[in-house]
């Protein structure tokens, strides 16, 4: 559903350096499956999300998101894919249902079916208390779910979240890891960074080790982390490994 | 997950949806609905009344300067008593039918006698107004048969009323017509002896009421401008919320997840800030009609009311400003998306308001006509367009309905200004969608504004924001340079290059600290990487090919601006045309040569083709980013000249030169290229100077502006150059294989040029010598080194051609000289030209007419020349102590927020004094022209009273800025005094000594004032001795052109229609000859085409 080709992306400091953010990534994540991006700060997770979700342009390489290349069809993989990240905002004057629905309609969510797709999310959501307060005066975990509610809205098969946990606290993680799994289990394609390594542990299928711009080790938990290891071990040997 | 079906992608319906969206957004922002809805509904209303009241004041002024006084007149001599006693009967018996007398008559007359040497005392203390010294048979001689001089004294140690002076010469008119009346009866002649004629109109024919340009329209302006103003205040926040305030929360980049592109985005965030726009607009108008309604009759009654044209003008006016609610929505979008936070987009868009201000606020300037191309400036155009609409004179009494009352002549305007609305904001949108998608804007990270004197770090090259900042610095310094620029070229360019150029660029330079080299492509051409080092022959082929280049652009400029406009050049270009000639013949051709060619070569390449270009091409650009880049560049380097007619031959100039830096790598084939163009004027000149031939001359009147007709061979050989100046570059940057081709190329374009190089100087004429006689007359006859040049000396050189005779030019002091010597046949001919009058012809002999004119009136013009130079009147005294008066406040106003502030608040006010200071009286003046200042708030409790106390004071500045405006141009109008040949009776006015324009003048009931030349006549006009100047048409146009002279303006139309010819001493045998070859001249074109060539063509 998500694959990520050979993905190289270069960025020219203020100073005229050249910057190799991402520089040979490829992996793949299938239909029903929840894979978890790993790596320090600086190793090119955010930069490979944001070129899956069609933010940046890649120097080389490319990504496909249910088949659409997000070089030659951007809009394509748009319509596909739903994206969050830590840094994502709601527009603090409209309220969830308004968020919503006008996202729907930008989506170009038939008109006729909006109403129960946003009345339907609000509830998987756990929304609907708070469903017309102004988003600016809502919880950062109640905030962070209409981020991803909003991120819903046109059904994408895949679901792209970078460190979507960083601005919550371990009840609201724990909730919005318990909410992907739900998706996951409906067939969707769900990757996910961040380095709260723990929370992911026994949730994800696999995970992708990125460190320095390349893929450092991939595999499922007991192939990265080792018989026995935890996935901490497993991220810190492979990291050093590329180190060495 | 199957049961929603798959969204459709992108169109009309995502920025639709994107606007609905942020519709919403918008209307719950309390802030945009203050601006876009309150301010408007209050600030009308405090502008009109304030404007009531200075207008007011300053109408009770004026009149009470029109109110009769009591005028007292002191007698001495033998003969006081009696002539104060005739005074006091005439004056007893005055009955005038004329309302100018009337007006003009003291309210009471009061006399004083006496003793001659008291006399200047009793005036400078006040006893009396004038004085007189009564010498022993004065009335005697009154009675008599001459004219009596009766010397009259005013005040030397006090200035005098300015009615004082009116009033004794309508009194002492009155003697003087009662005088005459004596005469007439101690002749024994009925006093119908002097009035052989009496016409009246059989009936009253229904006459055109006179237009007097009242306040209103003075006043529809300064709101116009106003409205402009506020209309982009309107789009001010919504603009920083839809795209910086997006980036801000973080929401940007759920946008630029929907599926539609970058375009689809911009169109729905400009639709929402367009809507908003339109409601301020909306607002706006119905705040003006409200005020209007309610407010016009504040107005003084003496002042000529009505728009003419309200109904009309209010439809054309909602209708441009639609262009304008859209261009003003276009421009903060674009320019807040160039931005990463409210902040940075706030503080980026309020120099940009200001911008637009003094755009719109041009609009006013008086020599600004809607007419032209002008209406394409962007917000300046909107305003005239507008302004023109409201005050058009009203079509007919037939015509009612609004649209039809409506001059179609303001249709193509509207159409014009509406068409350039619509492509600039078509322009900014795609703009704003290439931005919007800026990598670099989008994620370099968290906003680290700091203050804006601090240096950024340093960059491989400026960013596309910074290319245009020396610009816009420049022309600010342009616009504050204009007011003080000396009229002497040799100081003004260096200085105006100073100040546009060196002065922003060296800023800029100093600020962002970037690779010089890469930048401004310091090397030599032609620069790449698969070259190294160039070969010899390479740089040559690129700098010369450049050279070729810029002559032929040059060429054909000059050709294409001829054919185009003919010479009905714009005052300013004329001016600045006859400046540039008379620099190049007064100095040293080096020093004009390096002033006009290679400095402004050198620094507006280094400029436009380094800095700004290296900014927009950036780094690796691709092919369609270099393009848009030279053509950026060039439309800036065009539109920073400032002048419409040079500005299509100088954005060609900079593609040329654009190209050439792209092309070659290396900026010095630009400045070659750009050099060369500004030295083909002086080369031309220079080869007319030696070689009065025909095609030297033709290319110099090219040169000039001064002909119409382009030689032939010009167009061609410009062409030809321009294709050998293009391969030669092709060959100098070619990779391999060009080499012997380019040295073929560079050796035969050698030879060629050589061969046709200037062509000798053409034969002397034939043995016969004639002595002509010149005097300075205006444009007619002036003096270069020593030479006589002007229209009387070409046509006459044609003439004496074709008679087939050489001169002796004899040059006289003063028309009157020479009259004299023609007259006693001292010389051959007057070169004149001279009025053709018959007390003239009994003493000198004057041949067929040259030409058909007329007198005019030139007054001295304290406010303006052209548009630029009125710019000057705006800045009055009462502005600019409103500015300081403004400044000053936002100072204390920020030093007591500062101290109020800066404990409890300190990120928004630091600490540190200048720190503190600097951001609380950047907040002052942010919210002054804003109406509210988004990125700081106001916690203290004092601080929030001050802040609302300035907030309130803002509003009141804002109208008494706009009030002083109006009052200053209003007052302009009322006061300017000769309108035309009718106000001439009573006024001093000069004339040239002997000339018909003094038996005119005083034909009028002037007091002509006469002055050996015209020089002197304007000199003595300048220092205020005569009140206006009247002489022969053509003479006066070129009078007032002439470098170095102070502002004058044509008033009234041509009268006293008037035919001129050369003078001969009576009965010259060469009188016939000379007619021959003036009808001769006549018939086939050629006299006209000479006056054309140096009169230009007038209506």
């Amino acid at each position: 559903m998500i694959e990520v080709l050979d993905l190289v992306k270069h960025y020219t400091a203020a100073d005229g350096q050249i910057v190799r953010a991402v520089d040979g990534v490829s992996f793949a994540v299938g239909p029903g499956e929840m894979v978890g991006l790993l790596g320090a700060n600086g190793a090119g997770k955010t930069t490979t999300l944001r070129v899956l979700a069609t933010l940046l342009r890649p120097t080389s390489g490319t990504a496909r998101v249910a088949g659409c290349d997000v070089v030659l069809d951007p809009v394509g993989a748009r319509c596909q894919l739903g994206y969050v990240s830590a840094t994502t905002g709601v527009p603090d004057r409209l309220t969830p249902r308004e968020i919503l629905q006008s996202f729907g309609r930008l989506h170009g969510v038939a008109a006729e079916t909006l109403d129960d797709r946003v009345e339907q999310l609000l509830g998987v959501l756990d929304l609907v208390s708070c469903a017309d307060r102004p988003a600016g005066r809502l919880s950062s975990g109640q905030r962070q779910r209409v981020s991803v509610g909003r991120a819903l809205v046109h059904n994408p098969p895949a679901l792209v979240l970078d460190e979507p946990t960083s601005v919550l606290d371990v009840f609201g993680s724990r909730d919005l890891l318990a909410f992907l799994a739900n998706l996951r289990s409906e067939g969707r394609a769900i990757l996910l960074s961040t380095h709260r390594l723990h929370e992911i542990e026994n949730r994800c299928d696999r995970f992708v080790i990125i460190h320095g711009g390349r893929v450092a080790a991939q595999g499922t938990r007991a192939q990265v982390a080792g018989p026995g290891g935890s996935l901490e071990q497993g991220f810190f040997a492979a990291v050093e490994g590329t180190r060495a | 997950m199957s049961d929603i079906p798959h969204p459709q992608r992108g169109g009309l319906r995502a920025s639709l949806a994107i606007a609905r969206r942020d519709l919403l957004e918008f209307v719950r922002d309390r802030r945009t609905l203050l601006v876009t809805l309150l301010l408007p509904m209050v600030t009308y209303p405090i502008i009109a009344l304030s404007t009531a009241f200075g207008v007011r004041t300053a109408v009770s002024d004026l009149e009470d300067r029109q109110v009769p006084t009591q005028l007292t007149i002191a007698f001495s001599g033998s003969e006081a008593t009696s002539l104060a006693e005739r005074i006091a009967a005439v004056a007893a018996a005055f009955t005038s039918d004329s309302p100018a007398e009337q007006e003009n008559w003291p309210a009471s007359l009061r006399f004083l006698l006496v003793d001659a040497t008291e006399g200047q005392q009793t005036i400078d203390g006040g006893d009396a107004d004038v004085w007189l010294d009564a010498a022993p048979g004065l009335l005697a001689a009154l009675d008599g048969k001459g004219t009596t001089e009766l010397l009259a004294y005013l005040p030397k140690a006090r200035p005098s009323d300015p009615r004082v002076r009116d009033e004794f010469m309508a009194v002492m008119r009155q003697v003087a017509e009662d005088a005459r009346q004596r005469r007439l009866a101690d002749a024994g002649l009925p006093a119908s002896t002097l009035l052989p004629l009496r016409v009246q109109f059989a009936e009253d024919g229904i006459s055109a009421p006179l237009h007097t340009p009242g306040l209103l329209p003075t006043l529809a302006g300064a709101i116009l401008v106003l409205l402009a103003v506020l209309t982009m205040t309107g789009a001010f926040y919504p603009a920083i919320d839809a795209i910086a305030g997006e980036k801000e929360r973080g929401t940007i980049e759920t946008l630029l997840m929907a599926p539609c592109g970058a375009q689809e985005i911009v169109f729905g965030k400009f639709l929402a800030v367009f809507a908003v726009t339109l409601a301020t607009l909306a607002a706006n108008c119905l705040s003006i009609a409200l005020t209007a309604g309610v407010a016009l009759h504040l107005l003084p009654a003496s002042i000529a009311l009505g728009l003419p044209n309200m109904a009309g003008g209010g439809v054309v006016t909602v209708l441009a400003f639609i262009g304008l609610a859209a261009l003003a929505a276009a421009t903060c979008l674009a320019v807040t998306t160039a931005s990463k936070s409210g902040k940075e987009a706030q503080n980026t868009l309020t120099p940009v308001i200001l911008l637009v201000s003094a755009l719109a606020g041009a609009a006013l300037l008086p020599g600004m006509r809607s007419d032209g191309l002008l209406a394409l400036v962007p917000f300046a155009g909107q305003v005239m367009v507008a302004s023109s609409a409201l005050t058009a004179v009203e079509a007919g009494p037939e015509a009612t309905a609004a649209v039809s009352s409506t001059s179609p002549a303001i249709l193509l305007p509207l159409a014009l200004t509406l068409l350039s609305s619509a492509v600039l904001t078509w322009l900014l949108l795609r703009g704003t969608a290439a931005i919007l998608t800026d990598e670099e804007i989008l994620f370099r990270g968290p906003d680290s504004a700091t203050s804006p004197l601090t240096r950024p770090a340093p960059r491989a090259l400026p960013s596309v924001g910074q290319g245009m900042m020396p610009i816009v610095i420049g022309l600010a310094g342009l616009w504050y340079l204009q007011g003080l620029a000396p009229k002497n070229l040799l100081l003004a360019i260096p200085l105006h290059q100073l100040m546009a150029v060196l002065i922003p660029l060296g800023a800029t330079l100093w600020w962002q600290r970037v690779d010089l080299r890469r930048t401004l492509a310091w090397a030599w051409p032609p620069a790449s990487p698969q070259f190294g080092q160039p070969v010899w022959w390479r740089t040559a082929a690129c700098l010369g090919g450049a050279g070729l280049i810029g002559a032929a652009l040059f060429l054909l400029g000059a050709a294409v601006l001829l054919s185009a406009r003919g010479t009905g050049l714009s005052a300013e270009a004329r001016d600045l045309s006859a400046r540039l000639v008379s620099l190049l013949l007064k100095n040293p051709w080096w020093l004009s040569w390096l002033l006009m060619a290679l400095l402004p070569a050198v620094c507006e390449e280094l400029l436009f083709r380094g800095w700004t270009l290296g900014a927009f091409a950036g780094d690796a650009p691709t092919s369609r980013r270099m393009t848009a880049a030279v053509v950026a560049q060039a439309a800036l380097f065009a539109l920073a000249h400032l002048m419409p007619e040079r500005m299509p031959s100088t954005f060609v100039l900079g593609l040329a030169t654009g190209a050439l830096r792209i092309a070659t790598g290396s900026l010095l084939p630009g400045i070659v290229c750009h050099a060369i163009h500004n030295s083909i004027p002086l080369l031309l000149l220079a080869l007319s100077g030696e070689a009065g031939s025909g095609l030297a001359e033709r290319l110099r009147e090219m040169a000039t502006g001064a002909s119409a007709q382009l030689p032939p061979g010009a167009v061609a050989l410009a062409i030809a150059a321009l294709a050998g100046g293009v391969v030669l570059v092709a060959a100098g940057i070619a990779a391999f294989g060009g080499r012997g081709a380019a040295k073929l190329l560079c050796g035969s374009l050698t030879l060629w040029l050589l061969s046709t190089g200037p062509a000798p100087a053409a034969g002397e004429g034939g043995p016969e010598v004639w002595r002509v006689a010149v005097a300075p007359i205006a444009s007619a006859v002036t003096y270069q080194n020593g030479k006589p040049i002007g229209v009387a000396v070409a046509l006459w050189e044609e003439m004496a051609q074709r008679i087939g005779v050489t001169t002796e030019y004899v040059r006289e002091p003063s028309l009157q000289v020479a009259i004299e010597s023609v007259a006693a046949k001292k010389v051959d001919i007057l070169l004149g030209p001279l009025a053709l009058t018959r007390e003239r012809e009994q003493v000198i002999d004057l041949t067929h007419p040259i030409f058909h004119s007329g007198l005019r009136i030139a007054v001295p013009d304290k406010s303006s020349s052209g548009w630029l130079g009125s710019a000057g009147a705006l800045l009055s005294w009462d502005l600019l102590k409103l500015t300081g008066m403004v400044i000053a406040l936002a100072l204390v106003t920020g030093h007591l927020l500062w101290w109020f502030e800066r404990r409890g608040n300190p990120e928004s006010f630091p600490r540190s004094y200048l720190a503190g200071v600097w951001e609380a009286t950047w907040w002052s003046i942010s919210t002054v022209i804003t109406g509210g200042c988004d990125n700081k708030h106001v916690s203290s409790m004092v601080g929030r009273l001050i802040a609302l106390g300035w907030m309130l004071g803002g509003i009141f500045l804002v109208a008494l800025f706009t009030s002083t405006l109006t009052a200053t141009m209003t007052m302009e109008q009322i006061q300017g005094n000769i309108h035309g040949p009718r106000d001439l009776a009573g006024r001093t006015i000069g004339c040239q000594a002997a000339s018909v324009a003094v038996a005119a003048v005083r034909q009028r009931g002037g007091v002509p004032v006469e002055f050996p030349t015209l020089e002197d006549v304007f000199a003595a006009a300048d220092a205020d001795l005569v009140e206006g100047v009247v002489g022969e048409n053509l003479s006066l146009m070129a009078g007032i052109n002439q470098p170095n002279r102070s502002n004058f303006r044509l008033v009234g139309p041509v009268f006293e229609s008037l035919d001129f010819g050369l003078a001969l001493p009576n009965g010259s045998p060469r009188r016939e000859r000379l007619n021959e070859v003036i009808l001769a001249m006549r018939e086939d074109g050629s006299l006209q085409r000479i006056l054309d060539s140096w009169l230009g063509k007038h209506d």
